[in-house]
């Protein structure tokens, strides 16, 4: 795996997880507002920023960074579907609809499965 | 609390044994799976987790094989046979003084090399020594290669290569076992001849010592030679010079020699998957904002994953109260069950997946290796307040039961940090206050529930902080020992391990709801329906009533005041309690639980919470504390700080709430 794609990655990711937390904790945009978790979501983008200060002469740091960073944001996507899964069945049993398009924080649980497959790419190159 | 329990009942086992059984000890450096083994030959389901010094008393089991039966000892983890902390002396103390029949060096084959010292010192003190070289199944998925034979060889004595998780060489153990159980070896390696010479002088001179024929005069003279206090104490004799550093420096040669033939090291170790993740979750800040993510998961998991089968098992009690109720005809019998018993404990029981889930997170958390680096990064945290990340690790414990959070500070070096852990240890939120939590956050917070509930758990770690460092400034004026605590390496749990886990420590909490709960639940209806069959001029509002006043500015209803008392029993009592006083569908005058949300505002119910979380620990935490601190001076200034702080912060909590809400 390159150095300039794990730059790459850095940068897409830790911007794109900014975004989302910032989506989070306000709501605006296909999920209803969480500060709390917002900030869970912001420490993830904080775990690739701090890849892109490592220097450039460790490349293993960075990717150290882009390794437990992805596989971070892949366990917020999996917290989230299972949240919403819960909250959902609880509903269900108290004989009530609880849950609409807003709660599933979709921009969330998406961007989690594709860093689920970055992760895995930068883990094998671990094997 | 599961942790005293079994030791007493390990101890028995140990008093009607024979004498006709062999004993063998499983001795090792922390961390290397002398409890896995121990489980794997005995098949008992000892505590098991991946962080050094989890087992901190010796534990005994039987086996049988062939035509024996060998009673097996584990130990705490220890690297030397120079021990500092509790739990080390409690391994020296056992090998020393109560000499097993054989002894089982467990050594990890992913460090072979660091930890066969302990077993050049094993060698020198006695002879029935086995060496079990764990873990062989990582080793062997990591590309290193171990010649089994070849260092049997070199130092005389059986090795075998197990697996406490495949079961690999189990049986191999065991075979050995048997055999030395029956001949018996004893073997030296020497040291540089002009150690020799000093040893064979000394133990010329220890040979004319009567009182001291039950020990090895060579490991006597050696130990000497190192000025171990003990020894030296021991023989009243005084070698002069010290010559650890020479005897340490050929204990290293001999093992480097050993291992050349029958040693082989994978060449890609170096920056692995371990370093890695290392690097990232133990960066200076990085790594406490992960910290802190990772503990927001875990309770809001706890929290949110549990509610639709805690709502099952509500619907499910409610049913079945209404049944019994429908269906025994004699009135005080149909409420004692329905009430009483179905309510009170069946309150409790509703809370069984969050108590699940929440031990199955920390079993999660211990089994992965992540425990110990949140105790790392933390460390410098801690500095400032004259602890260490070791007492962190602690009181992280806490979070499933204060008890085991206090038992484990045996493995803190430093006194004085110890019992500074041990007083602070209480105000952890551990697993029993979290029925109390839920029930009230979700009558008063609604959405915001799982935040209340995170926020305690947030403002509990930080009030054990500054109660550490109020205590430190007041109480001692100690240093902390520095952190030196060995990072496991990662481990990918297991399901089977993690099921053993969480049902492990989860049963304890049914054990309780069979028991304590129960009796609680029924004192607390008995109180309640006599004598004159109304809450509201029962026994159980006598003596709430009585105590009102002095709660009366903090707005606590004689209810609550009534529930506190009784959770002294055990903290679940509370829920229980309030939902007999509050829910009792049978007794007439009782309010009913949703009244409860008309009675009081939600700062007076957060300052509740809080209260239930500082006032006078559970007697199991108390008796713990008693014994650990040996001194009950300790458990009235822990118990008393605790209340007085508790009835402040409620106070405050209920003026600073009603002030915005
Ligand atoms: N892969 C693998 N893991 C093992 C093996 N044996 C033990 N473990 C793991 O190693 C960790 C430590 O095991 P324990 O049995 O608690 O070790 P211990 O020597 O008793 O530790 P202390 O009591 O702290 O001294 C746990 O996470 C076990 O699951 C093994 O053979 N293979
Ligand atoms: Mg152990």
């Amino acid at each position: 795996m390159s150095t300039r794609l794990v730059t790459i990655l850095l940068t897409l990711f830790a911007t794109l997880m900014s975004f989302i937390a910032i989506n989070t904790i306000f709501g605006f945009f296909l999920t209803i507002p969480n500060p709390v978790f917002g900030v869970i979501i912001f420490i993830n983008a904080l775990v690739y920023f701090y890849g892109l200060l490592e220097s450039r002469d460790y490349p293993k740091r960075r990717k150290a960074h882009l390794l437990i960073g992805s596989y971070f944001s892949y366990l917020l996507a999996l917290f989230q579907i299972l949240f919403v899964l819960a909250f959902w069945l609880n509903g269900k049993i108290e004989g009530y609809c609880n849950i609409n398009l807003q709660s599933v924080n979709f921009p969330l649980v998406i961007s989690g499965l594709i860093a689920s497959f970055v992760n895995d790419y930068v883990k094998k190159a671990y094997n | 609390m599961s942790n005293s329990h079994s030791y007493n009942k390990a101890e028995e086992i140990g008093t009607v044994v024979p004498s006709k059984y062999t004993s063998v000890a499983l001795l090792g450096n922390p961390n290397v799976g002398k409890t896995s083994l121990f489980n794997a030959l005995t098949g008992a389901r000892q505590y098991v987790a991946n962080w050094p010094g989890v087992t901190i008393e010796k534990r005994v089991g039987t086996m049988f094989y062939g035509d024996r039966a060998f009673r097996i000892i584990d130990l705490p983890g220890t690297y030397t046979l120079g021990a500092t902390s509790i739990d080390e002396k409690v391994a020296r103390d056992y090998l020393i003084y109560e000499s097993p029949d054989l002894v089982v060096v467990v050594t990890d084959a992913m460090n072979l090399e660091r930890s066969l010292y302990l077993l050049l010192q094993v060698l020198e003190l006695r002879g029935n020594v086995i060496l079990a070289i764990n873990s062989i199944d990582e080793a062997k998925k990591a590309g290193i290669k171990i010649d089994s034979k070849e260092l049997s060889k070199h130092l005389g004595i059986p090795v075998v290569l197990t697996s406490a998780f495949t079961g690999e060489g189990i049986g191999n153990l065991k075979e050995a076992m048997l055999k030395i159980s029956r001949s018996g070896i004893h073997v030296h390696y020497l040291f540089p001849e002009r150690i020799e010479k000093l040893i064979s002088k000394l133990s010329s001179s220890l040979k004319l010592k009567k009182e001291l024929e039950n020990f090895d005069t060579r490991w006597l003279s050696i130990k000497l030679l190192e000025r171990d206090e003990e020894v030296l104490k021991l023989t009243g004799i005084d070698p002069g010079a010290d010559y650890s550093a020479d005897i340490a420096n050929s204990r290293y040669e001999f093992i480097k020699e050993l291992l050349k033939d029958s040693y082989r090291d994978s060449e890609k170790h170096y920056w692995d998957l371990n370093t890695a993740i290392d690097h990232v979750v133990t960066h200076k800040y990085l790594g406490i904002l992960v910290f802190f993510a990772i503990m927001y998961l875990v309770f809001q998991v706890t929290y949110s994953f549990a509610e639709p089968f805690t709502t099952l098992i509500e619907m499910g009690f409610n049913a079945l109260g209404a049944f019994v109720d429908k269906s025994v005809p004699i009135p005080w019998l149909a409420s004692l069950l329905s009430d009483g018993v179905i309510g009170g404990v069946g309150a409790v029981i509703t809370f069984v997946p969050s108590i699940f889930i929440l031990f199955l997170s920390l079993g999660i958390l211990e089994e992965t290796g992540y425990l110990p680096r949140a105790a790392f990064v933390i460390d410098r945290v801690m500095y400032s307040m004259k602890l260490s990340g070791r007492s962190f690790m602690s009181m992280l414990l806490g979070f499933g039961c204060n008890v085991s959070s206090i038992m484990s500070t045996r493995t803190i070096s430093e006194p004085q940090e110890r019992i500074v852990t041990i007083l602070v240890s209480p105000f952890i939120s551990c697993s029993a206050r979290l029925p109390v939590y839920i029930m009230i956050s979700s009558v008063f917070f609604g959405k915001a529930a799982g935040l209340a509930i995170f926020s305690l758990y947030v403002f509990s770690v930080l009030f054990t902080f500054a109660s550490a460092l109020l205590f430190n400034k007041l109480l001692f004026k100690g240093k902390p020992s520095p952190m030196i605590m060995e990072l496991p390496r990662y481990r990918k749990p297991t399901i089977r391990s993690l099921m053993l886990y969480t049902w492990n420590r989860g049963k304890h909490f049914l054990e309780k709801a069979g028991t304590i709960i129960l009796a609680a639940s029924i004192v607390i209806w008995v109180l309640s329906y006599f004598p004159t069959g109304n809450i509201l001029t029962s026994f159980a509002s006598i003596l709430g009533k009585s105590l009102e006043p002095l709660f009366r500015p903090l707005g606590f209803t004689w209810q609550m005041v009534t529930a506190l008392i009784f959770g002294g029993a055990a903290k679940e009592v509370i829920v229980s309690s309030l939902s007999t006083l509050y829910g009792a569908s049978s007794l007439p005058g009782n309010p009913g639980l949703a009244t409860l949300a008309s009675q009081i505002t939600p700062p007076v119910a957060f300052g509740f919470l809080i209260f239930v979380l500082l006032y006078f620990p559970c007697f199991a935490t108390i008796a713990a504390i008693k014994n650990e601190s040996g001194s009950w001076k300790y458990v009235w200034i822990t118990v008393l700080y605790g209340l007085g702080i508790a009835y402040l912060l409620a106070l405050i909590t209920r003026l600073i709430g009603g002030a915005f809400l």
